[in-house]
């Protein structure tokens, strides 16, 4: 329980050093296909022309991304994580289970996935306050319910 | 001096491992993608930092010569610059096992991976775009072992390895030019998988296909090496050949001398080829997934509602405040929560880009659908998604076809025809594995040996040759109402009687809409004006216009018969004066027997009245997919 606690302080503190360099734009998926504004040709041409996903939209070089946290399954990587899946998040929340309940479960070390699941669900409101709630604040809601209602072996 | 001396033993010790024989070896070229040109062998990498050697892109002795000489002097940029080639050369060599542990940027990306298996990945075609047919395909690295148990796998967080073209241009024309001419330059990225499902499941609503490789740890340490390896350069990125696929493919050969995937694709790649190589690669492929695409889970969930539910789903994705109340119609939470969650899902198909841009109304309305389900106690079920073994991808049938057909015309006696398609479907061909509402035709030639009279010799002709032709009749449901079209360019033989045997080139356009026949899904009937323009020198203007409507339909009785049938009616116009009686009335149909993947059968009629003139084609022939 310690642990946890620690380790979602160090979250918070990672989160808004993520605000701090990203930006309000963040790295989430609208700004990155909607970036550079794709026209109607070249998405013909990129779908007609063995479908490359343009790296211009989606691409990511690598190690180096702005979008990409160093470390692999650390709590850093949740607000990564919820800007690029807020849609998919929000409905798994809402119906309290879901694959990527199941991966967030992963990187917060959580042993009982289930519970963890119901307990976001509960907390639905408090986590999505409105239509326009922000990933920080996403992950902030999300950290403090894992530090209540996340079990970690440990 | 010394030195010298130092650097002359050592590449004399070098030479002892005999490295000109090394430097053949399949892995030394596939590690620096050396292909064989007229004058030796070239690498495709296209950037000079790939190379040790001033000549290595053209000299695989010369490169592995400087290479082994760095490795042995533990020069420890090169190192970490080509961990790969270290990786294969120490067991060769006897140098010692490597921990990378001053390679900093190769372990934060090596920890990053954290990779224990990997699989391809192929995402279908694009519903709004058909002619992404040709879909695309990347590498995941899996932080489970292949066989993982689904407790175990956190696909979401793994990582997708990716090989695209960087596009540096706005200009249609210089793009165009650029992508066939290799302009471009492609290069490796590595992105979270959880991108790629929200980008081409959720926004796209692309199926995505998951072929897990059976690799060792080994292979899978020596793979990502060469990832690191290939990330520090860049290739010229051509369209048709060198590929997104190509060099997807290229990686998997490189873990294994006996890999021979690259050999198996024709010359140009198209991504369902890949799949097909992985798969026919004996022992590689384990297990196949499917990951469903939010219009697939939707359609799912919805398939076997009655009238009433699916309004309630659509009222719900339409206004869920004013219709929530229509809910407690429902007895149990968990009817309750069935409906909710097919409304989340119809909401996030039909409103996809104002939810992911987060503007407009539809957020707000989202955001009220999702506190009323948050609302109902019920939790939602993990869902198995069924899909039919012969509907993956690898399962398709070859996308070159060659075809012999003998046929009979009424007025002109009997012909022969021979036919050559280089890609990729059309309506008729097997579906398993295929976009099941299109057809894209990229270069289609045929030819017809015709019989003028008994005593003249057979006249070989061009019945048509062209470069591109697409359908798009995806059929109205409840979920979706899209506009049905086709393109054509090419030419073509001209089957009026005053410009008989002549080639005129054609560009036709056809807009309209498609309803599905009956129970079967696949039995389609479509609707559509056509306009066509057709150059010939013998117009009188050149040029000839025709407009009119046409009706088609197409049955699929079994996975191996299918019948297609086509009326049209159209007018004409020569640019001369206020003229359109000259009109053309034509009637065809095909049958289709597909014995297997690799053969058919097809018998066609064709009829044209032009000019109150009939004429009649009638063929048997057979196709080969190769």
């Amino acid at each position: 329980m310690k642990k946890i606690l620690v380790v979602v302080s160090l979250a918070l503190m990672a989160s808004s050093a993520f605000a701090a360099k990203y930006g309000s734009a963040g790295c989430g998926l609208g700004s990155m296909i909607f970036e550079g504004d794709q026209t109607w040709w070249k998405q013909v041409l990129t779908a007609t022309t063995n479908g490359t996903s343009g790296s211009q939209t989606f691409g990511i070089t690598t190690g180096t991304s702005n979008c990409d946290s160093p470390a692999p399954l650390k709590v850093s990587q949740v607000q990564a994580y919820v800007e690029a899946n807020k849609l998919a998040l929000a409905n798994d929340i809402a119906k309290g289970n879901g694959e990527t309940i199941m991966n967030l479960s992963k990187v917060y070390g959580c042993s009982n996935t289930a519970d963890f699941g119901k307990a976001l669900k509960s907390n639905y409101r408090s986590i999505f306050s409105n239509a326009d709630a922000s990933s920080v604040e996403i992950t902030n809601s999300l950290n403090s319910v894992a530090s209540t209602s996340c079990n970690t072996n440990i | 001096m010394k030195i010298t001396f130092f650097l002359l033993f050592l590449s004399f010790s070098a030479f002892s491992q005999d490295l000109p024989s090394l430097s053949k070896d399949i892995t030394w070229q596939r590690l620096v993608h050396y292909k064989p040109t007229l004058f030796g062998v070239e690498s495709e990498a296209d950037n000079d930092k790939f190379f040790l050697s001033k000549d290595g892109k053209t000299h695989p002795l010369h490169e592995l010569e400087k290479t082994v000489e760095a490795f042995k002097q533990n020069n420890q940029s090169a190192i970490c610059r080509f961990p790969a080639r270290y990786i294969w050369l120490s067991k060769i060599l006897g140098l010692p096992a490597q921990s990378f542990k001053e390679c900093t940027e190769f372990l934060v990306f090596s920890d990053k991976l954290q990779a224990k298996s990997a699989s391809l990945i192929f995402s279908s075609y694009y519903i709004n775009t058909p002619a992404s047919a040709f879909g695309h395909t990347f590498l995941r690295m899996n932080r489970h072992a292949h066989g993982a148990k689904k407790e175990d796998r956190t696909e979401l967080l793994d990582y997708g390895i990716n090989y695209a073209a960087l596009m540096d241009t706005d200009n249609a024309l210089i793009y165009a030019v650029k992508a066939i001419a290799g302009m471009f330059n492609g290069v490796f990225t590595s992105v979270p998988y959880y991108y790629k499902v929200r980008e081409y499941n959720d926004h796209e609503s692309r199926d995505l296909w998951e072929y897990e490789l059976n690799l060792s740890q080994a292979q899978i340490d020596l793979m990502v090496a060469h990832i690191w390896e290939m990330s520090q350069t860049n290739f010229d990125y051509y369209y048709f050949t060198e590929n997104c696929s190509y060099q997807i493919l290229a990686m998997i050969d490189l873990v294994d001398p006996k890999f021979r995937l690259v050999d198996r694709i024709p010359f140009y790649v198209i991504p369902a080829d890949t799949v097909r190589a992985a798969v026919e690669e004996e022992g590689l492929v384990i297990e196949k997934k499917f990951r469903p695409s939010a219009l697939t889970r939707l359609e799912a969930g919805t398939k076997e509602m009655s009238v009433k539910e699916l309004t309630l789903v659509k009222n719900l994705a339409a206004d869920p405040k004013k219709c929530e109340s229509s809910l407690k119609d429902l007895t149990t939470s968990a009817q309750q929560a069935t409906i909710l969650d097919s409304a989340i899902e119809a909401m996030d198909f039909l409103f996809a880009k104002d939810l992911l841009l987060e503007k407009g109304q539809k957020r707000n309305d989202k955001h009220e659908l999702l506190m009323i389900r948050a609302e109902n106690p019920e939790i939602s079920k993990d869902k198995e998604y069924k899909v039919r073994k012969d509907m993956f991808p690898d399962q398709a049938h070859r996308s070159q076809r060659v075809g012999l057909g003998h046929g009979y015309s009424a007025g002109e006696g009997s012909y022969q025809t021979l036919s050559m398609r280089f890609a990729l479907h059309d309506m008729l061909d097997p579906l398993p594995g295929q976009p099941p509402f299109s057809e894209i035709t990229f270069g289609d030639v045929g030819l017809r040996l015709q019989q003028q009279d008994y005593h003249a010799p057979r006249k070989l002709l061009i019945n048509h040759l062209d470069i591109f032709r697409v359908k798009s009749y995806q059929p109205v449901t409840p979920w979706q109402q899209n506009f049905s079209w086709n393109a054509r360019i090419g030419m073509g033989t001209l089957r009026d009687e005053s410009f008989k045997d002549q080639l005129g080139s054609t560009i036709e356009l056809g807009g309209g809409g498609t309803v599905g026949l009956g129970q079967n899904q696949w039995n389609l009937l479509t609707l559509l004006s056509k306009v066509e323009l057709t150059q010939q020198d013998q117009f009188a203007h050149g040029w000839r216009m025709a407009a009119g409507p046409e009706i088609s339909t197409r049955f699929v009785f079994s996975d191996h018969l299918s019948l297609g049938l086509v009326t049209s009616y159209k007018w004409r116009h020569y640019f001369t004066d206020n003229d359109f009686s000259s009109t053309a009335f034509q009637r065809g149909g095909e049958f289709r027997w597909n014995m297997n993947k690799t053969w058919s059968l097809f018998m066609k009629t064709d009829w044209y009245d032009i000019k109150s003139q009939t004429n009649q084609w009638s063929e048997l022939g057979f196709y080969v997919y190769y």
